[in-house]
Order: structure tokens, then C-alpha cells, then sequence
């Protein structure tokens, strides 16, 4: 069978209007996908991401595991020849992936969930309750010896959370009425 | 001695896990004449997870830090952490787009206009300026002897690198770090995995690729001869202690110590005071490797 592929693919147009990367600009060199972080357990490297864009596989995309193996290590931004945003390509395609409600969640995405929600609350992280409330979700606490080792290197926070200014208290809630800027950069 | 004022922003990490990072900085800097403003009420940066599902809430939690940095009249903010460091560069970058300045501004409150003007650089920038590396070598008590080290950049302390900074460090093969260490008199050896990436978060999500990642830095690193990691990153750090940590029985264990530490010894302060007891390898012979200077 031939395809033919006229113009842009409805994804690429969806990718292109939120955030600031031009697909067109890829030759396929493949550097990217080379010096990936996350390769080894992405079923497709950034390089086929950026093909699979052009024939708007937008399902496989937002349902793919490559999405989440992605460490925003910017290793790939950092040396594509095209400059192609890599690193924000892929958190559009995070966000998009979020934003679908066929999307099943997974062990990233309910880390970022958490850690969010933390940050939104006291404007800061907390790695104690951090580590508590992922382990309430299911994730395992680390291992005891480890924990003993930091405790007794008085390694772990025990202070009370930060209680952020009403400030940011008002610009999260600015946030959460529907303020969004697009991505870029 | 000339002193220098600049903005600080140490992070949640270094509240937390990585506090001997923050007191190594704090040492090291008022030393040499370097005064840290903390902004007051800074927020977290957003780490991994804000840019990676919500990137408005990324681009207002950098803008307003940004804009307390601003307000607290300084020009220059420099964060010891890489995640830190990446984030508010980004959003320093996309706050240069009066679109995005104007739509920032909202969700903030307050007027963005001027936040441009505030350079964002990592403490490995502020220490590698000429004065202060310097002020460093005239304030040295110590001098490493025997000390075989490799300088773990990571990725982000590196990256975005734009190609238009020339003070800016090399991604593939920085340097800023080898030179500061080196001029201490350590043994620094050059290796492959200098700026790669140590599995970042996913240590807290399902950790095997951060056990591929960290697995074959902590390789390279010991196979270079090295006696010690020196790290600028507290997740980088964390991902390579706990790992060494877990592989406790089998592997060589090696400390992974903050580059921060190790200039806080050759100024003078103890294992003690730089925290070099907290780290989990903490049975190094830190005072055989120092020699008068």
C-alpha cells in the first residue's frame, strides 16, 4: 500500500500550536534517539516520535510508555542539529496525554500528581510527606536500612512544612480559574 | 576582600536531603566573599513534574521566583541545584516572549516587566569567575594530595546551554568543575559520563531506569580510578548514594560527596562542619589527602 501525505497531519498542527518546536525542521538523523536516557524501556525513541507526529498516530502516541520514560534530561534538545525543542515536545505530549481522559494513569504520572499538589499547598517540597504519600499510593517505602542510615545521619527533614506568603496563595488560585500560557523553550 | 552580593536560591532539596549542600555553600561562599541573599518566600521551582503535566503552573512558579529575586534588587540568582537552576533559566528564557511576560504577569499579580533583566547562572558559574577563583586560592589552607576525583555535572546543571553565552560551560564536556577541583590539587580525571543524566525523578517512580542510569555512571566512574564522585546536583547525588547504598554488599563503594565539601576542606573547615560525616560513604581519609598549602 502507498501513503500519500499531504500538508501537516492534524496532530502536528495540534503540537505545533502548543508549544514552540518545528517538526518539519527533523531529518530523521536519529542523534536524538543515540544519546536518549530513557531508551532502553521507550517502545519508540524521540526520533520515531517525530515520525509518528507526521502520521498523527496520536492514540500510540498518548497511550505510549515513551512518553513517560522521558527524563527531560534535554540531552536531545541539546544536540539535535535541527534544534528542534525536544525536551518541550515532549511535555506537550505529557500534558496532552493528562489532559485525555482514555489516558490510564501510571507510576509517573501519579508521582507528578502528587508532587504537584504538594508544591501547590506549601509552595515547597517536602520529602518526608513526600515519600508518605507515595507510599500510600502504593509505591514501597524505601528500604528500612536505608532509612535508619539517613535518620541517624540526620539526613531527613522533620521540620514542618513551609507555609508559603498569600501571594502565591492568590497566583495558584489564579491558576486553577484556567490561567495557561503555552509552552516553548 | 571583595564582596560580592548575589541572590540565592537553594531549593527544596537542599532543606532536605541535600542540607549539607546548602551549609558547604554557605561556608565556602562567606569565606571567600560572596554574600547569599535568600529571596524571601521562595517557591519550589516546580522540579520534574510541574513541566512535565502542568506547564503554566512551571512557567508561574518560575516567574515568580524570578520576579522575588528581582525585587530584592539583585540582578544575578544562582541555584546550587541543577533542577533549579534548568527550570528558572527556562522560564527566564520564555519570559523574554512579551506574550507569555504579559500572561506570567497575571497568574503572579505583580508587573514581570523587569524580570529580564535578572541572569540566572549555577553556583559552578559564580565560582568559576575569575575574582572569586582567585579569592579562592588566597583563602586555601589546604591542598589536596593523592586525591583522585571525577566531576559528575549531570544533565541539567549544564543544560539548556545557549550557544550565545560565552561564559557559559560546555555540555558535552564541561570543564568548570574539573578546573575549581583541580585547583585545589586534586588528581581530577576526565570521563565519559560527566553530563549524563542519572535517571532524574525516576528513582521516586518505578526506579529501573534510574538503576540503568545510575548503574553505568557509578561503572564509569570507578573504572576512571576515581576515589571519589563530585557531584553539583542533589538528585544526582541522592540517585548515586542510595544506589551505592542498595548495592552495598556486592560493589565497591565509593563517596559521593558534593564539590562544595570538598572546597569547604581546602578552605579550612572540618569533615564535620561540610557535613562530609552525614553522607552515607562517610569512612573516607578525608585529612590523610590534605596538605598544608
Amino acid at each position: 500500500m502507498t501513503m500519500v501525505i499531504t500538508g501537516n497531519s492534524k496532530l502536528q498542527s495540534e503540537v505545533e500550536d502548543l508549544c514552540d518546536v518545528n517538526i518539519d525542521a527533523c531529518i530523521q538523523c536519529g542523534t536524538c534517539t543515540g544519546g536518549c536516557s530513557g531508551i532502553e524501556l521507550m517502545e519508540y525513541g524521540p526520533r520515531q516520535i517525530i515520525q509518528l507526529i507526521k502520521l498523527n498516530q496520536r492514540k500510540i502516541l498518548l497511550e505510549s510508555r515513551a512518553i513517560w520514560m522521558c527524563v527531560s534530561c534535554h540531552i536531545c534538545e541539546d544536540r539535535c542539529p535541527a534544534k528542534i525543542k525536544i525536551t518541550s515536545l515532549m511535555d506537550t505530549l505529557r500534558e496532552m496525554a493528562c489532559k485525555d481522559s482514555k489516558t490510564k494513569s501510571n507510576a509517573q504520572i501519579q508521582f507528578h500528581k502528587l508532587y504537584i499538589k504538594q508544591v501547590k499547598s506549601f509552595g515547597r517540597s517536602h520529602e518526608s510527606m513526600l515519600t508518605v504519600a507515595l507510599s500510600m499510593k502504593g509505591t514501597p517505602l524505601p528500604p528500612l536500612r536505608l532509612m535508619k542510615d539517613l535518620i541517624t545521619r540526620m539526613r531527613v527533614d522533620i521540620k514542618p512544612p513551609h507555609r508559603p506568603d498569600k501571594s502565591y496563595r492568590l497566583a495558584i488560585k489564579r491558576l486553577e480559574k484556567g490561567g495557561s500560557i503555552g509552552h516553548g523553550n | 576582600m571583595a564582596t560580592k552580593t548575589v541572590s540565592y536560591f537553594p531549593g527544596c532539596s537542599l532543606h532536605g536531603l541535600a542540607k549539607p549542600f546548602d551549609t558547604s555553600t554557605r561556608l565556602v561562599c562567606g569565606k571567600i566573599g560572596i554574600n547569599l541573599q535568600e529571596p524571601n518566600d521562595w517557591n519550589c521551582c516546580g522540579a520534574t513534574s510541574a513541566h512535565s503535566i502542568d506547564h503554566s503552573l512551571n512557567l508561574t512558579l518560575g516567574a515568580r521566583n524570578l520576579y522575588l529575586v528581582e525585587k530584592s534588587g539583585s540582578n544575578t540568582v544562582t541555584a546550587p541545584c541543577a533542577a533549579c537552576f534548568s527550570n528558572l533559566k527556562r522560564s527566564s528564557i520564555e519570559l523574554q516572549d512579551p506574550k507569555k511576560r504579559q500572561l506570567a504577569s497575571q497568574l503572579v499579580g505583580e508587573n514581570l516587566k523587569e524580570v529580564e533583566k535578572v541572569s540566572v547562572i549555577h553556583l559552578l558559574e559564580l565560582l568559576s569567575d575569575h575574582s572569586i577563583s582567585k579569592s579562592i586560592k588566597q583563602n586555601m589552607k589546604y591542598r589536596f594530595t593523592d586525591l583522585k576525583i571525577v566531576c559528575y555535572y549531570g544533565c541539567l546543571t549544564v543544560r539548556p546551554n545557549e550557544e550565545s553565552d560565552p561564559e557559559a560551560d560546555s555540555s558535552e564536556n564541561p570543564q568548570s568543575m574539573d578546573k575549581l577541583l583541580g585547583a585545589l590539587g586534586a588528581d581530577v580525571r576526565d570521563w565519559s559520563h560527566k553530563s549524563e543524566c542519572c535517571g532524574g525523578s525516576h528513582s521516586l517512580c518505578g526506579p529501573d531506569l534510574a538503576n540503568i542510569r545510575t548503574d553505568e555512571v557509578l561503572r564509569q566512574a570507578i573504572a576512571s580510578g576515581a576515589d571519589v564522585i563530585a557531584v553539583a546536583c542533589p538528585l544526582c547525588h541522592s540517585n548515586l548514594e542510595f544506589r551505592l547504598h542498595a548495592l552495598q554488599a556486592k560493589g565497591k563503594q565509593i563517596p559521593v560527596v558534593f564539590f562544595t565539601q570538598l572546597l569547604g576542606l581546602a578552605l579550612g573547615y572540618t569533615v564535620k562542619e561540610v557535613g562530609l560525616n552525614k553522607m552515607l560513604v562517610n569512612s573516607f581519609p578525608w585529612r590523610e589527602k590534605l596538605t598544608l598549602a
